[in-house]
């Protein structure tokens, strides 16, 4: 599979009053076309920004951005508005968070959906995009959804808007959906739908999907590849499977232990990671998770370590503890050995 | 449990219905009744709109119940004698889910911890300077911190100033109304910790209001599940996880996702269609028929009751009670 998406070295920043602050610092990534790649971090981290910026939608200024965003080989941050506007809703589509505000609720439900249609095929007769709406409604679980057409966003329940969102970013058939915490809103049962949804849609369309969320368990019912950010770059990236059997990263390691499972019985503890997220308008000079972490090396507090491959898989990670050297002198940073030494165990 | 020490929370069908503009009535909560035993963790479990926050809020007395009573220590907390009033709202606290919106912005830290402190009237001066700085380092906090304002704070600082607040009257019991859901997964656990070490050194019986199934399991020895208004299953926490028998309990704990791709892949989940119906005027017999699995005609006419099928494990299912029995 070729890749669909290919980013080098992005980096935004936005200019405020009390200075820059620089939320994407040189991210990499690629997905591939008919995946599903997971975005993992916490708020701040620069998940959001790096998807907005693959569908263009942070104005510049006050934003810089550099590097390269390329779709299907075009460069997505040379492109001229109009040539964007080709791009956007067309082939990628995207979810957002909170359905409550991504709708608007003065338009009728069908109408929202039908606008790509409408823009992106000029030439499209309107009885064939009610058609074509009807069916993607149905498609995305509304029930008789001949009568919805006509109804507004507030007749909807939490769970429904954001079907029809979904309905709305699918309508062109996009080669790649981001899905901005598609279920951070969302009670779990609804959650549930949802998700399953989003695969089973996936899987009928052969499209990519790009999955942004902060909660390790969706990553895990979901993705085929994971990227995990900090303070705004990658520090892993890896199959999924690879990623939850041997996290290589300290704070992907801390990350998947400071959630409980519920497989798990009580007797678990919970890592805390003392600290909070570096302070994105002074970015510290070495490693973002540097300062809270119990194995950090003289080098991590100075140096940015650049992504290490490790043994035999397609597995990252931003460590210096994976630099040859370290692991002459140090050993393997094992998963247990990150679990025990990065965080303060309660 | 006859023989064991009196409960030092319990809520006895307790009601609370709020009258709506054009005569309909909103049953937020219907009816629950539970007991927390002193120093332990209930944790209330349920989605958006069940009910929860409202059942926690009638607790520590800030709705007047409109059904049934709360009892603290044995009384009655309507009709308390003035004393025994105000011991009661010193004794029972609250911490909230939202900790931008819970502390007041124009005032210091140290005015919102001590607040609690003056109404009470228990220190005055430098004593009561000197306990803000304890409650301070109580949670993590340092001494310099107690002249700053809210906004100076990050959210997970915020809710330790939140936590600080509640601990400052000398409580026995504290309501959290899901004290973490706003917070960051890395923060969440420190947040969890503190509470459980606040607990261990200060004997708190805590009732633990929480989305989070995965996190209730792990912090409460004792789980009720809450669905429309009322409760639908209650049971110790490990067995609960290991064997719900309420439809909609396993259909909730099938719902989350494990952070395990192997496991998570192999699982079944139960899907559940529709949404949570309104809770005004809800409909008859079991509230959670419409969108049940097994649901007979009996569900749809007669509201089952909370019964105990198993030791301390109790469900509110006409299915469960006619296997058991």
């Amino acid at each position: 599979m070729g890749n669909l998406v290919e980013i080098e070295n992005l980096s935004v920043s936005f200019s405020t009053y009390g200075g820059s602050v620089h939320a994407v610092r040189g991210v990499s990534l690629t997905i591939r076309s008919g995946e599903c790649l997971a975005v993992v971090g916490e708020s701040g981290c620069g998940k959001s920004v790096t998807a907005q910026t693959l569908l263009r939608l942070i104005p510049t200024p006050p934003a810089q951005i550099s590097g390269r965003v390329r779709f299907e080989g075009a460069d997505l941050l040379g492109l001229t508005e109009r040539q964007m506007n080709a791009i956007r809703g067309d082939q990628i589509g995207m979810i957002f968070q909170d359905p409550m505000t991504s709708l608007n609720p003065t338009m009728q439900i069908g109408r929202q959906i039908t606008e790509g249609l409408r823009e992106h095929h000029p030439s499209m007769r309107k009885a064939e995009a009610k058609r074509r709406a009807i069916e993607v409604l149905a498609q995305v679980g509304i029930p008789e959804p001949e009568h919805q057409l006509k109804r507004y966003a507030y007749e909807f329940s939490g769970g429904m808007r954001q079907r029809a969102v979904i309905a709305m970013a699918i309508i062109c058939r996009p080669r790649l959906l981001i899905a901005d915490e598609p279920t951070t809103a969302l009670d779990v049962t609804t959650q549930a739908q949802i998700l399953e949804l989003i695969g089973r849609l996936k899987e009928e369309t052969g499209m990519a999907v790009m999955l942004i969320t902060h909660d390790m368990g969706v990553v895990s019912h979901m993705a085929e590849r994971i990227a995990v950010f900090y303070a705004g770059q990658v520090v892993e990236e890896g199959p999924a499977a690879e990623v939850f059997r041997r996290p290589s990263h300290p704070y992907t390691v801390a990350l998947l232990r400071s959630r409980p499972r519920l497989d798990l019985d009580r007797s678990q503890s919970l890592l805390s990671i003392p600290g909070t997220p570096p302070d994105l308008f002074a970015p510290p000079a070495g490693c973002g998770f540097a300062a809270r972490c119990g194995l950090a090396l003289k080098v991590c507090r100075t140096h940015q370590a650049p992504p290490f491959a490790l043994k035999d898989s397609h597995h990252s990670a931003a460590c210096w503890l994976h630099h040859p050297l370290a692991l002459a002198r140090h050993g393997e940073p094992t998963r247990e050995r990150l679990e025990q030494e990065v965080c303060h165990a309660r | 449990m006859p023989g064991e020490t009196m409960p030092l929370v319990e809520s006895q069908n307790l009601e609370l219905h709020f009258r709506l503009p054009g005569g309909a009535t909103l049953k937020a909560v219907d009816g629950i009744s539970f007991a927390i035993p002193a120093g332990r963790t209930l944790g209330l479990v349920g989605e958006s709109g069940c009910g929860k926050t409202t059942a926690g809020r009638t607790l520590v007395g800030l709705y007047p119940p409109t059904g049934g009573k709360v009892l603290f220590r044995g009384k009655d907390t309507r009709t308390l004698s003035k004393s025994d009033r105000s011991a009661f709202t010193r004794h029972a606290q609250m911490i909230f889910q939202d900790p931008y919106s819970s502390l007041n912005p124009r005032m210091t830290v140290g005015d919102i911890v001590g607040e609690g402190i003056d109404i009470h009237r228990l220190s005055t001066g430098k004593q009561r300077m000197e306990r803000i700085w304890e409650l301070l380092s109580f949670v993590g906090l340092a001494k310099e911190h107690a002249n700053r304002f809210p906004h100076e704070f990050s959210g997970g600082q915020r809710q330790r100033i939140g936590i600080a607040r509640s601990l400052a009257v000398e409580p026995d019991f504290i309501v959290c109304d899901e004290p973490i859901s706003a917070l960051d997964v890395s923060i969440q656990s420190q947040i969890v910790n503190l509470l459980i070490s606040l607990q261990q050194r200060l004997g708190l019986t805590y009732l633990f209001i929480s989305h989070d199934l995965s996190m209730v399991k792990y912090i409460c020895e004792r789980v009720a599940v809450m669905y429309l208004g009322v409760i639908v299953e209650a049971a110790p926490s490990d067995e609960l996880y290991r064997e719900p028998l309420h439809p909609y309990t396993k259909a909730l704990l099938s719902a989350i996702p494990i952070a395990d791709p192997e496991k998570e892949r192999s699982r079944r989940r139960i899907l559940l269609t529709g949404d949570v119906p309104s809770p005004v005027d809800p409909p008859p017999g079991c509230r959670f028929a419409p969108r049940c699995p097994l649901a007979g005609k009996l569900c749809w006419d007669q509201s089952p009751t909370l019964r105990e099928v198993a030791s301390s494990h109790s469900v509110a299912c006409h299915f469960v009670c006619s296997e058991e029995t």
